[in-house]
């Protein structure tokens, strides 16, 4: 199978499109292999500064190991792997984690035993300093109403679109300037789901950059600058915003074409 | 009545001690899936520090355990543990049962195999009258002791910071990391404080008996672990209250079994263990803290 | 190892070789260090005696923990089992008399030619060990751990208190006639090699291991495990037990006492150091230990060296075997053997077969 873009950007454009403003986040060429599996076999892409970037594709096609492995927490290889600059190859996740890139795992990880506050006050583990902490909390709790209310009760209790909103809230605590979000809409109700992506617009609004992987092509496509389909391991398209509407387009990424 | 009293004094300070032990090895397990046997060797250098410093100077020899209680437990993680963070949990304890051995030996290399006696805080021994009843002055320090332990791990973890990264990193070491809790600090500030914890299991002891060897220390870390197992060791306020009955079961035996069985009263404690292991294999306390763990 | 490569050109080896070496180089290994070690002093006899008795408890603790994955930190309760029905069945009736004035009448008179005596020590400990099973084999990981070592205490308490058992508490049983040479040792421990061996191809066995990867799923894989783990646990309580009968006669004087951490330590040492997961790694792991042990114990006795006395102080070897262990642990987790049986030297890719069960 060719694994020549159908549409978009080819990965040539995008190194030259780069020449505008530094990526944030520039990888190029990661793999990511479990002993003798391979999971993502040479990815490479970026994101801007301020910037909402999608990655979508099928079960299994390597998004979870693309991200954990830009976190640290799984081992990857790649040419190059810079954010703001320095290299994240070989860093801990926790140095990572505080050097402003929060990532959002798959699977609302939230600690059920610990109530909703506590959770919130470990997103601000990762913060360089306190200065504008109140202001963030502040920002946080409007982005996401609900949980000012249960902010006394254990977070095991909440709702599962409720946990993914603390898990997001927790990530933005750490005031990122990227943020990673892995399937935030996994199991909630369309309603639950609008106020996910809202919250994404937020935060993308708000100066913060994006990189969503998703189920939800249509929305994704629609609101990323750019959306990268993954298909075993490799990057098989790029689309634009435009392409949101091309139902068969979106239904051939998918499918691999 | 009173005698009664006196005996349930005395089982509570028993059940206080393992209660220390198993919270001193139940905050590492959290972190770490560590159940470290050799949480014994580490009280034990603390009890040689004490038997050996306090006829020079009480002070020092009260601070001098504590500070070797808390550089053994980091000495441990660091020359041993920290080499197998990634292995399981069958993998460390093993490993924590050799270093546990090795050290017994180290000890007996350095200070013999007799045990060395001083009477520490002898002031202790000394019963006191409370409204009529005669109580063993140790037993009410050392309720009030392990009281006042509790409460400040308690508050520690759920007050401060660096508390409440120990405690997401019990509930999920991977998750804690990418929200930025540093590994390294965290385990080693978990050690630390066992360390602290062991420190004060040997001052009891030490109180008690005068003496020390090399195995001191063994003994109450068993109780505890064995607590600790049988309270449900992934959950700590189970762990602790775990210990806290092996301890009361253990003296109310003693006290309260006829003379002829009464050599038995291990093998009862041994028996009961395996009993709850058997009817509650997730521990005795396991269904209430299950529900709100995701 | 490395001819491997060269060796690939040959002409493939049929598979069964590479099973038989798997039951074929455990049993020369050991063969071949008895003949070697029993020429080489009066002493190193002595050591090879008690090495024997470990390989027997050591194969008998694998039997259980290389097929269920589950930790023992009790089978020195079988062990003790073991020793004891041994001393009580072979001690004459007037020296009991003498030590254990309180013993049950039946165990007073009961006595009969050692080799019966291991057998119904064997026999002993296999029921015992079934209906501690019986009990115990729905736990895993450390609660398992936790639970046999339970077992293990409250047998040695038992033993130690109850005179109708045996010798008031802190006296030992002597006078156990030492009835096996070195050469019946070996051809009993051997037996138990090959015993470990066939159980390991069994079907049970094979079902065993194939839960044993995922221990922490063990309570939703239900019934059948437990129910294998008993007959694992069973199996391995009698060869530890005849490991226990052994060690009563090589030892001649036994004790309750004796079957402490320090005995448990060095068992389990011995198997994790070889590699917990096949009888290969017992019995690499045993032979190890002991000749570590042996050469220790020269040094600790002092050792003239080419003009020099190197002298350990005494309690340096569980010191070095506790550091030996540790450090294996660190570089080489599965053990010296990896967890994997003896490979067939020539062919490895086709000597694999009963290893890799998963
Ligand atoms: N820890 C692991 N060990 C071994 N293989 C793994 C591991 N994690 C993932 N894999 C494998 O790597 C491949 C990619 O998995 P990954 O989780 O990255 O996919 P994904 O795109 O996130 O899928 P999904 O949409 O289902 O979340 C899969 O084949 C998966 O089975
Ligand atoms: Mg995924």
């Amino acid at each position: 199978m060719p694994d020549t873009p159908v549409n978009g950007e080819t990965p040539q454009n995008a190194a030259s499109a780069s020449a505008r403003p530094e990526p944030i986040l520039d990888v190029q060429n990661l793999s990511v292999a479990y002993g003798g599996v391979t999971a993502v076999a040479g990815v490479s892409f970026h994101v801007g500064p301020g910037e909402l970037v999608g990655v979508i594709g099928p079960n299994g096609a390597g998004k979870s190991s693309t991200l954990l492995a830009l976190a640290g927490a799984v081992r990857g290889k790649a040419d190059r792997l810079t954010f703001e600059g320095t290299s994240l190859l070989g860093r801990k996740p926790e140095q990572i984690a505080r050097s402003g890139f929060a990532l959002v795992p798959e699977g609302h990880h939230i600690f059920g035993a610990l109530s909703v506050s506590d959770n919130l006050r470990l997103g601000e583990v990762a913060r360089r300093d306190r200065a504008g902490l109140a202001t963030t909390r502040e920002w946080v709790l409007e982005l996401f109403p609900i949980l000012r209310e249960f902010l006394g009760r254990p977070a095991g209790l909440l709702s599962g679109g409720q946990q993914q909103q603390l898990a997001i809230a927790r990530a933005l605590l750490s005031e990122p300037r990227l943020l990673v979000l892995d399937e935030p809409s996994l199991g909630l109700s369309p309603t639950a789901i609008d106020t996910v992506f809202e919250a994404i617009a937020a935060v993308q609004q708000a100066g913060t950059a994006v990189l969503l992987v998703e189920q939800r092509a249509q929305q994704t496509v629609a609101a990323a600058a750019r959306t990268h389909v993954l298909g075993e391991g490799r990057i098989t398209m790029t689309l634009g915003p435009a392409d949101a509407t091309d139902a068969e387009l979106l239904a051939k990424a998918y499918l691999g074409s | 009545m009173t005698s009664f009293l006196q005996a349930l004094i005395d089982a509570t300070s028993a059940g206080a001690v393992y209660a220390l032990a198993a919270l001193g090895i139940g905050l590492v397990f959290g972190v770490l899936r560590l159940a470290n046997f050799a949480y014994g060797e580490i009280i034990t250098a603390s009890a040689y520090t004490l038997i050996i410093v306090w006829p020079m100077n009480p002070v020092l020899a009260v601070l001098g355990a504590a500070v070797v209680g808390v550089a053994v437990a980091l000495a441990m993680n660091y020359a041993v543990f920290s080499w197998l963070r990634s292995q399981s949990a069958a993998t460390l304890l093993i490993a924590s049962f050799g270093l546990s051995i090795l050290l017994q030996r180290i000890y007996e290399g350095i200070f013999g195999a007799n045990v060395l006696s001083a009477s520490v805080a002898s002031g202790l021994s000394t019963s006191v009258n409370l409204g009529g009843v005669r109580l063993n002055l140790l037993s009410v320090v050392t309720i009030v002791l392990a009281a006042m332990l509790l409460v400040g791990v308690q508050l520690f973890l759920t007050r401060t910071s660096i508390g409440l990264q120990v405690q997401a990193a019990s509930a999920d070491f991977r998750i804690a990391r990418l929200l930025g809790v540093r590994s390294g600090l965290v385990i080693a500030v978990t050690f630390a404080i066992s360390g602290f914890i062991a420190a004060a299991v040997a001052f009891v002891l030490t109180v008690q008996s005068g003496t020390v060897g090399p195995s001191f220390g063994v003994q109450p870390t068993l109780f505890g672990l064995i607590g600790a197992v049988i309270g449900g060791l992934r959950n700590l306020r189970g762990a602790v209250v775990g210990g806290f009955v092996v301890g009361v079961a253990l003296s109310l035996l003693t006290s309260w079994l006829p003379p002829e069985i009464n050599p038995f009263r291990t093998a009862f404690v041994y028996l009961l263990v395996i009993a709850v292991l058997v009817l509650r294999p997730n521990g005795l306390f396991s269904a209430g803290a299950g529900k709100v763990r995701t | 190892m490395r001819r491997d490569r060269k060796a690939q050109g040959l002409v493939p080896v049929p598979e069964w070789v590479g099973d038989a070496w798997t039951i074929a180089a455990p049993l020369g290994l050991l063969y071949l260090v008895t003949a070697l070690a029993s020429g080489v002093s009066s002493s190193a006899r002595v050591d090879l005696g008690y090495m024997l008795v470990n390989l027997v408890i050591v194969v008998g603790l694998s039997i259980f923990v290389s097929n269920s994955g589950v930790l023992s930190f009790g089978h020195l309760a079988f062990v003790a089992i073991g020793a004891w029905t041994m001393s009580l069945l072979t001690i004459p009736v007037n020296m009991k008399d003498s030590i254990m004035p309180a013993l049950l009448p039946v165990l007073r008179d009961a006595s009969l030619p050692p080799l019966v005596a291991v057998l119904v020590a064997a026999v002993v400990g296999g029921v015992v060990a079934l209906l501690a099973g019986a009990a115990l084999m729905r736990l895993h990981g450390l609660e398992a751990g936790i639970a046999t070592f339970a077992l293990l205490m409250l047998v040695v308490q038992v033993l130690t208190y109850s005179t109708a058992l045996g010798p008031r508490s802190g006296q030992s049983m002597v006078g156990i006639p030492q009835s096996l040479d070195l050469q019946s040792m070996l051809v009993i421990a051997l037996l138990m090699v090959v015993v470990a061996w066939f159980y390991s191809r069994s079907r049970s066995a094979r079902l065993l291991r194939a839960s044993r990867d995922d221990i922490t799923a063990a309570p939703a894989s239900g019934i059948h495990v437990t129910k294998h783990r008993i007959i694992a646990f069973a199996i391995s309580g009698a060869v530890a037990a005849v490991g226990g009968a052994l060690w009563a006669q090589t030892n001649r004087v036994v004790q309750a006492s004796q079957f402490n951490l320090d005995f448990t330590f060095t068992t389990i040492a011995m198997l994790v150091i070889g590699g917990m997961f096949s009888l290969w790694g017992a019995v690499v792991g045993v032979i190890v230990v002991s000749v570590l042990n042996h050469v220790l114990g020269l040094l600790e006795s002092g050792l003239q060296l080419g003009g020099v006395i190197v002298s350990l102080p005494s309690g340096s070897r569980l010191i070095i075997v506790g550091l030996v262990l540790i450090v294996v642990l660190i570089l080489r987790p599965g053990g010296l053997t990896g967890g994997r049986e003896a490979r067939w030297p020539l062919r490895p890719k086709l000597a694999l077969g009963l290893s890799r069960n998963s």
